[in-house]
Order: structure tokens, then C-alpha cells, then sequence
């Protein structure tokens, strides 16, 4: 059987790496994500993709507004079983107790019309729907989130430490019998390893 | 699908702009004028014909969640998720000016 793999930009990888600074258009992070071509997932690749500029986002969002200029980081591994994706920023984390619900709590008992939803939407004047987290919990079966410190070990939130956030997110990869074994939005080229891609594009290393 | 998707203009206006119906919450794409293809990652009770009242919010371009009427063209289901073609023929037009502003976002291309 063919060994997984992602396709960007017509290059089959086996991990990709997407660095973001905080300062460019949101669109061309979009367009950077419309690239990439995921192994056969047990979700739809739309939603996937959907589901990670939520988090990205988010991420610079905090960066943003904190000043921070350090990239949002987010690589994609196909090398076992798992689609494995990890998001890390440097936005200095947040406090789970404003969520307008638990992030422990198993997310089917997550109820999107209550108060505490809508009390999230006031706090933030009407800006913020306060669903990513949510929503990649959603999607992905695997989710952890952790916060880290300068060196990004783990640290807890109250620990003054916190340098920023890392999510950790898998999600199986499912054969799909004569089907093609990815879905590319480019043609794919021979496995090329792997691929570091520094957005925006004028400055992509590999 | 892949084949399906390559050169497909769909994936030029591969947007990320959140929905909300009813407490469900899904993803904006495929931005025309008259509309957009809605994507939820789960199925839920929907039918095609009739006028609903969708949230959008987009903080990139500092638009707050606003309400947009639509009409529910098509619907299709699929693995799992739900898909459904919004017309905006009954939008409001100040949520319509709001629609657009997205659309133009993404419509025009990169500096």
C-alpha cells in the first residue's frame, strides 16, 4: 500500500510545515491552506481546513494584539495512521475559565444555544462567536491543548510562564480502495520528503 | 474528488468566514453575488425552499456577527456533513453591504 502522504503545492510530503507571521493578510493564509492536499480522512478536507484557520485565527489574533511578531506555526504529519496536526503560537495563552464553556467536558455536551454563548458574544461586543476551540474539538477526535513556556515544554496556565499555546490534533487516515489516496488540488509530484513553507510566499524557505 | 476539485474555481473563493443556524455552526464558501454554499460538519434538519436567517461574522475585517436572510437553493449531504446553497434575494441591505465587503475580500486578488 502506498505510504500516506500531503500534497502541497504539487509536491507529495510526508510533513509540512506552515509559518505564518502574524502581520499578513488573512486571506493568503486561506489561499495557503487551499493548497494543501490531506491522505483520505475520516472528515471532509474542507472542514479540516475550515476547522484549523478557526484556530490560526485565533492565533494571530493574540499575536496581534499583543504585539507579538513571532510566526503561528502549524505542521501536518501523514506518517502513521494519523493525519497528526499541531498549531503553535506565542500569543501568551489564555484563560480556559472565559470560554463560554468547559474544554474538558466531552464536546457532544457542549450546548451552543446557551446563556453562556451568547454572554461570550456581548463580552466581546458582538465580534467573536467564541467557536474554535469548539469546532476543531469537533472535527478532530484527537485534541489536546496545552500551554508552554519559552522553550514550549508544557506549563499550566497559572504558572506565570506561559510563552503561548499548542493544540495537538489527529485525525485517522482512511484507505480508500482504487480512489485516488489523496485529495490534491494540484498534481502531485514524487515524494519529495518534507516541505517548509514561510509565508507569505516571497519568503518560503525549503 | 480530486480531479473533481483541480481547476475548479470553487477553490478561488475558498473562504473562512463562520455561520451560525440555530445553534449550529458552519463555514461560508463559494462567495458569488447571489450567494454562497454553506459547509456544516454535521447534519442536522434542513430543507431546500425555504427562507432562514443565518449569523456571519468575520473579525478579520472588523464585522460583527450580523444576521443575513437567505434561501436554502440545494441541499446536499455527505458524509456525514451538511452542504447547502444560500440565495440572498431577501438579504437586508445593510447585511448584504456587509456580505459584499466580504466578498470583495476575497474576490480581489493579493497586494
Amino acid at each position: 500500500m502506498l505510504a500516506p502522504y500531503i500534497v502541497y503545492r504539487a509536491q507529495r510530503v510526508s510533513t509540512l510545515l506552515l509559518t505564518i507571521p502574524p502581520e499578513v493578510e488573512f486571506r493568503s493564509v486561506v489561499d495557503s491552506f487551499a493548497e494543501v492536499g490531506y491522505p483520505s480522512l475520516a472528515a471532509k478536507a474542507d472542514i479540516v481546513s475550515f476547522a484549523l484557520l478557526e484556530l490560526v485565527s485565533n492565533s494571530m489574533r493574540a499575536h496581534r494584539e499583543r504585539g507579538i511578531s513571532e510566526p503561528v506555526k502549524v505542521s501536518f504529519s501523514a506518517a502513521g495512521s494519523e493525519l497528526d496536526i499541531s498549531v503553535l503560537d506565542a500569543g501568551r495563552g489564555f484563560d480556559p475559565r472565559l470560554l463560554p464553556y468547559d474544554l474538558d467536558a466531552p464536546v457532544e455536551t457542549v450546548d451552543l444555544l446557551s446563556d453562556s454563548f451568547a454572554e461570550y458574544q456581548r463580552r466581546y461586543g458582538g465580534s467573536r462567536f467564541g467557536m474554535g476551540l469548539y469546532v476543531a474539538k469537533k472535527t478532530f477526535p484527537r485534541f489536546t491543548l496545552s500551554f508552554v513556556d519559552r522553550a514550549d515544554r508544557p506549563c499550566p496556565w497559572f504558572s506565570g510562564l506561559v510563552k503561548g499555546t499548542r493544540i495537538d490534533l489527529g485525525l485517522p487516515i482512511v484507505e480508500s480502495g482504487s480512489a485516488p489516496f489523496v485529495e490534491a488540488r494540484g498534481e502531485a509530484a514524487e515524494p519529495a520528503g518534507e516541505v517548509e513553507e514561510l509565508l507569505p510566499l516571497e519568503e518560503v524557505g525549503k | 474528488m480530486s480531479d473533481e476539485r483541480r481547476g475548479d474555481c470553487r477553490d478561488r473563493s475558498f473562504a473562512r468566514v463562520l455561520l451560525r443556524f440555530r445553534g449550529r455552526i458552519g463555514y461560508v464558501a463559494d462567495v458569488s453575488g447571489g450567494g454562497f454554499r454553506g459547509l456544516f460538519p454535521e447534519d442536522f434538519e434542513l430543507e431546500a425552499g425555504g427562507p432562514i436567517e443565518l449569523e456571519l461574522g468575520f473579525e478579520e475585517l472588523g464585522i460583527d456577527i450580523f444576521s443575513l436572510s437567505a434561501l436554502v437553493k440545494w441541499i446536499r449531504r455527505d458524509e456525514g456533513a451538511l452542504e447547502a446553497g444560500f440565495e440572498l434575494a431577501s438579504a437586508e441591505p445593510r447585511s448584504l453591504e456587509l456580505f459584499n465587503r466580504i466578498r470583495t475580500y476575497y474576490s480581489n486578488p493579493l497586494p
